[in-house]
């Protein structure tokens, strides 16, 4: 027989290959035979459509609002819409999650916003989807190529019927080095009416 | 060169080989890499049993009884006013749908919102979803709806409010996989949800 190695293009013997090793079973290789079939993959796994638990990661210190670093991990923020705040987050790394924690409700009537900002050349994956609010209804902003910054702006006024509110999370997870992915849980109240997010470049 | 399949045991050419392999690096193989070096397992990655995040979905507003489309967010003007029949695409493995609820169901009218399975589309049996009579409702072998009733009388306690999502994905053809974030309000003390047939 010739060399299997001896050219890429034409690699036909691949699929008789793929199916001697033993840990996994490359040529069925899905989601679902992958996670259930490695107890590494099942511990380390990170999938960009899926949002992480929470499962690992370091409560950090409660930072500053004006312009945060965030870490790895989850972070806690006193913003509360007074003043604006500026969050930076880390380089996007594979394996990398960060955890934004509403601790307060941002209802102070400066309605001050909330920003997030990718570091270096960092960027948001495109089609990133964040729910919003418009004429007190729910909705969804959609990122584009090349969007560094997701913002937050509550209602003025203290209102306090803002979307995002004491408890919630914003995800930022990372399975592609310089992308982030974006997830969150936001209120669910019937009177979460107002409040907006938005991707920007 | 000895054939390198010949024997499991002593496969001393796959690093080479697998170094070959231009869509995965075998010999590396962990999850970091496999998703990035992989677009297809990064675009199509579902899991029966995890609900999928929003990335990728379009967004299109749509109001009253229709046919949603695959992969998008389907926001609905749904209120309880007029019962409302929403048909699922086919469940081809693969295709995300979601519910999202524009506005709270909260009209006096109290109206249903159905969901129905495609063809011979059903719902995957032992699927949960959140009701307010009995904590969950639970699917059966071929069941095809899903059935919202808000209270009656205009409350505004309803467990489907603004805000609210209901994902249905598919990871086997003729099967969808439910999920739902709905409210967790302190108020929030009516609503039912039913799977039926």
């Amino acid at each position: 027989m010739a060399s299997p190695i001896a050219g890429n293009e034409n690699f036909t013997n691949v699929e008789n290959l793929v199916g001697q090793v033993k840990v996994l079973d490359v040529a069925n290789l899905n989601a679902t035979t992958l996670v259930s079939q490695t107890e590494t993959v099942n511990q380390q796994a990170l999938l960009p459509n899926v949002k992480p638990s929470l499962e690992g990661l370091t409560v950090n210190p409660v930072l500053g609002v004006a312009a945060p670093n965030y870490l790895p991990g989850i972070n806690r923020t006193t913003y509360n819409g007074t003043t604006a705040s500026d969050v930076i987050l880390p380089a996007a790394t594979v394996g990398t999650v960060v955890v934004h924690l509403q601790t307060v409700d941002p209802n102070n009537a400066n309605a001050a916003d909330l920003e997030f900002d990718c570091a270096g050349s960092d960027v948001f994956a495109t089609g990133s989807v964040i729910e919003t609010r418009s004429g007190a209804a729910a909705t969804f902003d959609v990122s584009t190529e090349g969007e560094t910054k997701l913002i937050f702006g509550p209602e003025a006024g203290g209102a306090t019927t803002n979307l995002l509110t004491a408890g919630n999370m914003i995800y930022f997870w990372c399975t592609k080095a310089g992308e982030w992915h974006v997830a969150a849980d936001l209120s669910t109240d019937v009177l979460a009416t107002t409040g907006t997010f938005q991707f920007a470049a | 060169m000895a054939s390198p399949i010949a024997g499991n045991e002593s496969f001393t050419n796959v690093e080479n080989l697998t170094g070959q392999v231009p869509v995965l690096d075998v010999n590396e193989l962990n999850v970091s890499n496999l998703l990035t070096e992989t677009s297809t397992v990064t675009a199509e990655t579902r899991i029966s049993a995890l609900k999928p995040s929003l990335e990728g979905l379009t967004v299109a507003a749509v109001t009253g009884s229709v046919t949603y489309a695959a992969n998008t967010i389907s926001v609905s003007d749904y209120d309880g006013s007029a019962a409302v029949s929403i048909l699922l695409p086919a469940a081809t493995a693969g295709t995300v749908v979601v519910h999202a609820q524009g506005v709270d169901t909260n009209h006096a009218t109290a109206a249903d919102l159905t969901f129905n399975c495609a063809g011979t589309d059903v719902w995957f049996t032992g699927s949960n979803i959140r009701t307010t009579t009995g904590g969950f409702d639970t699917s059966v072998a071929d069941e095809t709806q899903l059935v919202y009733t808000p209270e009656a009388g205009g409350a505004t306690t309803n467990l489907l409010t603004v805000g609210c999502k209901i994902y249905f994905w598919c990871v086997s053809d003729g099967t969808w996989h439910i999920a739902a974030d709905l409210s967790t309000e302190p108020a929030v003390a009516t609503g039912e949800f039913a799977f039926a047939a």
